[in-house]
């Protein structure tokens, strides 16, 4: 992926990353997403926000179809998730998830857990696959850890170990489901400097995050949800310094107060 | 009372012969645990499957074998399996049988208690990696529920050797048979009795030893992080 500068990005014209149209979902009675409808170009990115309960985990588990969806289309990179499990093998070829929980596979190296994937989906020759870990675990600036198991590692480098495994499919839209939660503050700022880095080399980010001064650094567009409805979508300066609706407002003053 | 004349002499004389019922036993034991695991395996992908026809199969297998009597079982198969192959089997073909497919049924409970406790964070990452559903299980799942399974495994071969001794009742020739055998020759049943408590409780207690050294070499506390 080619480095771009900040700000000299352009939404690519082509058929969009992910499209989401009139998707409704239910978990029993409980409506958990309604009439969402929401379209990412490739290479842009998107920040999801909003209290808990609003629905923004579940819609981007629906993206790589962790969640199934029962109204509505969602089309990604071109294919409508359906059941069909062909199709949903290759949707999640070319679509990586990060974790609030990292997910690394304990019984495995940091190498391992990079080069599985590639070698049992890509079918990629061992060394291969070595290298092209190699060269991602340096690109989250931890190559001198491949050795390691997760739980040596702090919870910031076991974060980027998931990044760079992630990274190691070459997907083209990465999916963040609130990637620093889980993290003690002071490792905080090396997860995201890591997924500005991402983000300012072109890749199509979905983000699920309350760190707001990420989505102003890196965010082309921010979409407030609550109670399963998108609320408001916009550029973050507009939508921080120009809340139109209450509900915005009220998550805005609780977030953003301390 | 009368003061009983205890004399375990012959216990001594006869000791070959008791070894030799000991042997029975341990062979039945380690047959039956090697295709126990076997059809554990099978019967608990099984039950775990996401395909009805499957888990229905593996789930009534499992709840028929575990709601009936050993003995039941040991001897429904004895006089069954001629009736159906024509073929009478032996004291052991039947027993092996018998507490092959009941230990195959507490497997695969075992081996589907192991693969839930694995975190469904593991099933989410594999499949978002895109991983199919056999290198999903054999690399990422069973590796970490194995750890889940081995106080339980340990536990059920400990059980399947206790449980060998209702063998003698279809005339196998293990250490139970053996003990009774020369119990009556001697007319003293309980010095051969407590010969084979003995006995049994001299491979048990070192076999129960061993477990928890497994056990302790794989715990299933693994520290997450530092």
């Amino acid at each position: 992926m080619t480095a771009e500068t900040p700000g000299a990005r352009e939404i690519a014209t082509q058929a969009a990353a992910v499209a989401l149209r009139n998707v409704d979902k239910w978990y029993g009675h409980l409506h958990v997403l309604r009439n969402v409808s929401m379209t990412v170009a490739r290479g842009e990115r998107v920040v999801l926000c909003g209290p808990s309960g609003s629905g923004k985990s579940t819609m981007i588990r629906c993206i790589n179809r962790l969640e199934g969806h029962q109204k509505g289309e969602i089309v990604v990179d071109g294919i409508e998730l359906t059941n069909n499990s062909v199709a949903l093998d290759r949707v999640r070829r070319e679509v990586g998830m990060v974790f609030q929980s990292f997910n690394l596979f304990p019984h495995l190296t940091v190498l391992e857990n990079c080069t599985l994937a590639p070698i049992w989906v890509r079918k990629m020759q061992k060394n291969d696959a070595k290298l092209l870990a190699m060269e991602y675990l340096t690109r989250v600036r931890i190559p001198d850890q491949a050795l390691k198991y997760p739980w040596q590692l702090s919870g910031g480098q076991q974060q980027r170990v998931a990044i760079a495994r992630a990274l190691c499919m070459t997907p083209k839209i990465m999916l963040f489901d609130e990637p620093t939660s889980a993290l003690d503050p002071e490792m905080i700022k090396e997860v995201l400097d890591t997924m500005i880095e991402l983000a300012d080399s072109g890749m199509t980010m979905i983000c699920v995050t309350h760190e707001m001064g990420f989505a102003r650094k890196v965010a082309d567009r921010v979409v407030f949800m609550d109670q399963g409805e998108i609320v408001e979508s916009g550029a973050p300066e507009q939508l921080f310094a120009e809340p139109r609706t209450e509900r915005l407002r009220t998550f805005l003053g609780q977030i953003l107060g301390h | 009372m009368q003061l009983y004349h205890w004399d375990f002499g012959f216990i001594a004389s006869n000791l070959p012969y008791l070894l030799g019922g000991l042997a029975g036993t341990l062979r039945l034991a380690a047959t039956t645990v090697v295709l126990g695991a076997a059809i554990g395996l099978l019967v608990g992908l099984c039950r775990i499957s996401h395909a009805r026809f499957p888990r229905w199969m593996a789930t009534g297998y499992i709840g028929l074998f575990r709601n009936t009597p050993a003995l039941v079982q040991l001897l429904w198969l004895y006089y069954a399996v001629p009736i159906v192959t024509g073929v009478q089997a032996s004291p052991f073909t039947a027993a092996v049988l018998a507490f092959s497919l009941a230990t195959g049924a507490y497997l695969a409970e075992i081996i589907r208690a192991g693969v839930s406790a694995v975190s469904c964070g593991q099933w989410e990452a594999a499949t978002s990696l895109g991983l199919g559903y056999v290198p999903l299980m054999v690399r990422v799942i069973l590796p970490q529920a194995l750890r889940h399974m081995v106080p339980a495994f340990t536990n059920q071969t400990i059980d399947v050797i206790k449980l060998t001794a209702i063998s003698s009742m279809i005339a196998y020739g293990d250490l139970v048979y053996h003990a009774k055998i020369l119990a009556e020759q001697q007319f003293r049943p309980i010095e051969a009795y407590t010969a084979l408590a003995v006995l049994y409780s001299a491979v048990l207690i070192p076999l129960s030893y061993v477990a928890q050294l497994v056990e302790r070499r794989y715990p299933v506390a693994v520290k997450l992080s530092r």
